[in-house]
């Protein structure tokens, strides 16, 4: 029977370099069972107990019955020894956790053996699983899989093809081909072995002579386009080659991410099992902190005019119960390009020519259907270690024409307002470079849509990063810096209450300024600047420091200046939205990208 | 491959603190611990399910660092092992408030009988640390040690030479036990490099040193008359330059008399310097301080000279056996001076014409870096032990300290007058008049007088008689029998958790008042207190009549009492030392700046150690 069995989901083991927290794989009776990292088996002694309700190895049965063609669910085990199996069920209501116990199975052998258990389906269970009882001293577990006997017929035919745009992250792009090639594309019998293609656009023009030559691996060089452009690139080079290898899905992927391919396989089989009806929906990759791989930082956004909800933020993806809530549907609109896998229908657009940031939120706002799966994720370095100044220019410019075009209820008055809470912001935490670059991606927007498609590019990115505040090195920052202040501001405890909060900035603002402050680099509270001299903002990634000083007339000379732009904004934003809208087909189609990707008519 | 780093054990008589070589992962549902290491044969015994971690100050390896100063691109763990073991090699970080952690590789080895197996590390961020755990398989599985070796790198290793640069005065058993441990870890050890690169330099200002002590072929003594630590120094460094050539030396490292040494601080400093870039051969490396008492309490890892906060000491109080503050040494926040409890200067630059400043005895290794170094780089297990600078209490250090740092403010920050020089005096003598030190402020106000009177007669005078004459005007330590009071421990330890902890906190009125009658000088003195001589706040004097200032290192103390006389006298001579700050500040600032460059070349310190520029000394072994 087994051999008409479609394995759809590996159990996976932890990996060094990838994910090495067990708890994310299985669950386990630390007296009674032992696991090793780099055995993939775990020893069990009389009575020893492994749950595998984990993040990576639970089956999300609610979301395959949903989005899947029907079939039979089944689980494979190879062990040797002697087990008392139970296949458990997993409900969540209100908080709480309900496991059924759908079988239970004893088996028995003296060596290595395969076993097949059919899962009893209920309709309430959100995930299923299973544990493992030993029934006697040195028994094995040596690995298994969920299987359906779907019928093949059913099925479609899937190809990947992974999109990265990378700038100067040859560590992570070589790790992640390393890792592709040695746990998909080197094994014989591997779904993925003629299914995957990996095309890189590398934006930095350093990484095509450290690649060795892989047939399945596509390179090209460009210069000056920033993400949007990447990613465009990647997407033409990829519809070209689409009929030649069969793609019918293209990954969006950030080149500085940790990925499993693993993940991949099961990406494929949920893909090819789609039913007819979802097979135009996005597949997210939820998106977990590299430094804490049990983290995770969301499962897809809502954009809300540019005031970004996370779905499923912070969950513990140890704990079950976190694991049963991110399997509920929830509304998302759009989905971050760290791993976004998008149909190849016909009519699908290109990215928005936006140069960098905020392209992976138009692109997902205009196409609003996404699926996620437990154990469908990459991890990614955390956004509060990546700070960098010319970042708000982009952020500022590029929520505005986003809003522009997807969100009608959003006008001048409101730009102009998010623009002075920001811009504020910015100017008490002595951030005036920074409010600068804002006030300059704001009036930059009201130059219309034309403008910026003609200016944005490497020059403005270069010029921008030569106005941006330079970080120093921790050991040139001069004297002053203290890292238990840097670390008390990090977990910043509001000193007053929410209600008197502007008295006290204001006051700190207008009183004369006495103390030197360490905080942190990445959005620190304006609380932290109370009657502050000096600041030193901290990036404790790249142990760099941004030296700042109060300055009560530069102050003064932004906060005129923001009036002056927010008028701009009011008066002007209508006009600046209807160019974007009626330009937006435009600006989307293959034709738009070729010419400015000067890829020519020759281009093949 | 090359050897850079050994794993460390616990070794009686230098450091026995496990947890500052290795973390032992509890094993509760085991009957009886899983570990068990053997002292004698330095090696440790991990039964089945026993987990160890070695992410620890000495058996980390600062991978940031290696990446940052070195040519070493690659690294590989070498461990000798008898057993089944999982070995996991780890790369830890500290970031935004937090310890990362994060398993590069892992493989399972069984090594029926013992033998060394290699593990090379995968690429990894250039910050914090790599490391390894280890996860037993079987009963009875040993680690007998290994080390951190360079797989690969972009640069040929350059030769490198190393000085010791020891100053001895009456601590010689503290050197003889050094070189034990030097000899025993290093000279005989035929598979330590370092052994061929080693020479040992002391000047020996007690002429108690006995050469046939020392390791022989390669220690070199000279005895003469007590110049202080900066004449013992110098006399050292002259030496090591004037040797420079002959043995190839490329480094000098000053290091005290009354330290103790890990040996393998200086095996991993002999490999560092061998692999770093060119662009770094002047940066001096500096050794961390840690306690003798509490072994794994770091005192510093460096610091900053600021004219304003004096000595700025980085990374003060961590305690190395926490993997947070092992990683938080990692960063590197700019340390520009070292003292010279373990000091590595690179001869590179420095010439018979750039010696110490003849200061006798304190601030010397300050100015000195303030003039020659800029940069120093610390490493975790690069270190040394010294005795707490509070176990060494004594009046004489008023006026020495006070004195040189005028001078040394005087020769290196332009901006400093005679405005900051009167804080700088005031700053000084509160403290010391609100407790009635009323001898200490003297010597405060002498050391100003003293500095004031310019280089010339500085040089001038006899450093043992002026240190004899400084002595006297000092308190004299008693025994607590002959003392007028009697120690009540009880009490003592009430006002040292006073001064050390600051409990219990004072509230704003008690010090509103305090300050409003002068702490208790227009009231009337009551009652006895018992303080720290080394510890000691204002607060704890209040309104006291009798203060016994006790050392407990000696068992010794001294008493002083309220004295209005003493309190007009010497606002007497504050007076007197402000006006004369006023008066002599600039020409003496000027005096000390044309006279320096004689007062740091050889010509100047062979005629001020009274010793001939053949070569005198130095014959010992």
């Amino acid at each position: 029977m087994s051999e008409l069995l479609t394995e759809i989901q590996q159990l996976l083991w932890p990996r060094p370099g990838i994910c090495t927290d067990e708890a994310m794989y299985f669950r386990r009776d630390p007296a009674k069972t032992s696991y090793a990292y780099g055995k993939d088996a775990i020893f069990f002694e009389l009575n020893g107990t492994v749950f595998f309700d984990t993040y990576f190895n639970a089956f999300s049965v609610s979301k395959w019955t949903t989005y899947a063609v029907p079939a039979e669910l089944f689980l494979k085990v190879r062990f040797r020894g002697c087990f008392q199996i139970r296949l458990i069920g997993y409900q969540y209501r209100n908080g709480a956790v309900i496991p059924y116990t759908l079988d239970v199975f004893d088996v028995a052998s003296e060596d290595d053996d395969e076993t097949v258990f059919r899962f009893v389906q209920r309709q309430e269970c959100l995930i299923c699983s299973f544990a493992m009882i030993a029934m006697r001293d040195n028994s094995v577990f040596l690995g298994g899989a969920y299987c359906r006997d779907a019928d093949m017929r059913e099925m479609s035919e899937v190809g990947l093809a992974l999109n990265i745009c990378t700038y100067h992250r040859e560590r992570f792009v070589l790790e992640t081909l390393r890792r592709l090639n040695v746990e998909l594309m080197d094994i014989s019998d591997s779904p993925l072995r003629n299914h995957l293609r990996v095309q890189i656009t590398d934006n930095g023009q350093t990484l095509i002579s450290k690649v060795q030559k892989l047939p399945w691996v596509s390179i090209v060089s460009q210069n000056g386009q920033g993400s949007a452009g990447g990613f465009a690139r990647g997407q033409i080079e990829i519809a070209r080659m689409a009929g030649r290898y069969g793609l019918t899905h293209m990954i969006f992927m950030d080149d500085d991410i940790s990925l499993d391919p693993r993940i991949l396989i099961r990406t494929y089989w949920f893909l090819r099992s789609l039913k007819k009806e979802y097979r135009e929906y996005i597949l997210g990759g939820e998106l977990l902190r590299l430094n804490f791989p049990q983290s995770q930082v969301e499962a897809g956004a809502q954009w809300n005019c540019g005031m970004v909800v996370s779905t499923k933020p912070n969950l513990d993806l140890r704990r079950l119960d976190h694991i049963l809530f991110n399997e509920l549907p929830e509304r998302v609109e759009y989905q971050g390009w760290w791993f976004c896998c998008v149909p190849l229908y016909n009519n699908l657009r290109m990215p928005l020519p936006v140069y960098f940031h905020r392209d992976d939120v138009e692109f997902g706002l205009r196409n609003r259907n996404f699926i996620y799966l437990n154990g469908v994720c990459v991890w990614h370095d955390e956004f509060e270690n990546k700070p960098n100044p010319v970042n708000v220019y982009y952020d500022t410019r590029n929520r505005f024409i986003v809003n522009s075009i997807h969100c009608p209820e959003y006008d001048g008055g409101q730009a102009a307002r998010d623009l002075t809470k920001n811009v504020v912001r910015k100017v008490l935490t002595q951030r005036y470079l920074e409010a600068k670059l804002m006030l300059r991606g704001a009036a930059d927007f009201c130059r219309g849509a034309d403008w910026v498609i003609a200016n944005d590019g490497a020059a403005m990115y270069r010029e921008l990063s030569d106005y941006a505040p330079k970080l120093v090195p921790l050991g040139e920052c001069g004297k002053g810096f203290d890292l238990q202040d840097y670390e008390m501001n990090l977990f910043h405890i509001p000193i007053v209450s929410k209600k008197l909060k502007i008295r006290y900035w204001l006051l700190g603002f207008l009183l004369p300024a006495r103390y030197i402050r360490s905080v942190p680099m990445f959005s620190p509270s304006p609380d932290s600047f109370h009657r502050v001299k000096k600041t030193f903002h901290y990036d404790s990634s790249s142990e760099r420091v941004l030296v700042t000083e109060k300055k009560v007339r530069q102050s003064l000379i932004m906060l005129v200046r923001l009036v002056t732009v927010d008028v701009k904004l009011m008066k002007k934003y209508a006009g600046v939205t209807m160019q974007w809208k009626a330009g937006f087909d435009y600006y989307t189609s293959e034709e738009f990208w070729e010419k400015k990707l000067d890829l020519g008519g020759n281009y093949e | 491959m090359i050897k850079i780093q050994s794993i460390v054990f616990p070794k009686s008589g230098i450091c026995y603190v496990p947890d500052m070589c290795y973390r032992l992962v509890s094993v509760p549902q085991k009957e009886h611990t899983p570990y068990h290491f053997d002292a004698a044969g330095q090696c440790l015994i991990v039964d089945q399910g026993g987990i160890v971690f070695f992410d620890t100050y000495f058996n980390g390896l600062s991978v940031g660092k290696w990446k940052k100063y070195t040519s070493v691109t690659g690294f590989a763990l070498s461990l000798d092992i008898l057993g089944s073991f999982s070995v996991s090699l780890l790369h830890t970080k500290y970031i935004n408030g937090v310890t990362v952690q994060k398993v590069l590789s892992a493989e399972v080895v069984e090594a029926h009988e013992r033998k060394t197996v290699i593990f090379p590390f995968p690429d990894c961020e250039a910050v914090g640390a790599i490391s390894f755990r280890v996860d037993s398989l079987e009963d009875g599985g040993v680690l007998f040690g290994g080390g951190y070796y360079a797989e690969a790198w972009e640069q040929v290793p350059r030769d490198i030479e190393l000085a010791l640069n020891f100053c001895n005065y009456e601590r010689e058993e503290y050197i003889y036990r050094n070189m034990d441990n030097i000899r025993r870890y290093i000279l005989d050890d035929p598979t330590c490099e370092l052994r061929e690169h080693l020479q040992i330099f002391v000047a020996d200002n007690s002429r108690t040193v006995d050469p046939a002590r020392l390791p022989e072929n390669r220690s070199h003594v000279f005895p003469q008359g007590d110049f202080g630590g900066a004449g013992g120094f110098t006399r050292g460094l002259m030496e090591v330059l004037r040797d420079k050539d002959r043995f190839g030396l490329t480094h000098a490292v000053m290091l005290d008399d009354d330290i103790l040494l890990e040996p393998e601080s200086l095996v991993r400093l002999f490999a560092f310097l061998r692999f770093m870039r060119p662009e770094h051969w002047k940066a001096f490396v500096g050794g961390a301080l840690l306690r003798m008492d509490h072994q794994y309490i770091q005192v510093c890892q460096g610091g900053e000279w600021d004219q304003d906060n004096y000595y700025v000491f980085h990374k003060e109080g961590a305690d190395l056996t926490r993997l947070r503050d092992v990683l938080l040494n990692e960063i590197e926040n700019g340390a520009k001076i070292n003292g010279w409890w373990f000091h590595c200067i690179p001869l590179l630059d420095i010439s018979l014409d750039d010696l110490p400043y003849p200061f006798f005895f304190h601030m010397d290794d300050v100015e000195f870096d303030l003039r020659n170094c800029r940069q120093v780089i610390h490493m975790n297990g690069i270190c040394t032990w010294h005795e707490p600078f509070e176990y060494k209490p004594g009046s004489h250090l008023f006026y020495y300290n006070n004195r040189n740092t005028l001078i040394t403010h005087m020769l290196h920050f332009p901006e400093y007058d005679a405005k900051r020089a009167k804080a700088f005096l005031t700053e000084a003598l509160i403290p010391l008049v609100f407790t009635y030190r009323y001898k200490e402020a003297d010597l405060v106000m002498r050391g100003i007088e003293d500095a004031m009177r310019g280089p010339n007669w500085l040089v001038t005078q006899d450093p043992e008689a002026l240190l004899e004459d400084v002595l006297s005007q000092g308190y004299k330590k008693q025994e607590l029998d002959a003392l007028p009071m009697r120690l009540d421990y009880g009490r003592y330890m009430e006002k040292y958790n006073e001064a050390v902890f600051d409990q219990p906190v004072e509230t704003k009125r008690h010090r509103f008042w305090r300050r409003l009658c002068l702490n208790g000088y227009l009231g009337k003195a009551k009652r006895d207190v018992i303080v720290s001589m080394y510890f000691l706040k204002i607060r704890s004097v209040y309104r006291a009549k009798r203060v016994l200032n006790y050392d407990p290192v000696s068992e010794r103390g001294f008493v002083t009492e309220k004295s209005y006389k003493e309190l007009f006298r010497l606002f007497k001579r504050y007076l007197g030392v402000r006006r004369l700050l006023s008066r002599r500040f600039k020409k003496a600032r000027q005096e000390y700046l044309d006279a320096f460059p004689s007062m740091t070349n050889s010509t100047f310190w062979y005629q001020y150690l009274g010793v001939t520029q053949e070569r005198e000394g130095g014959a010992g072994v």
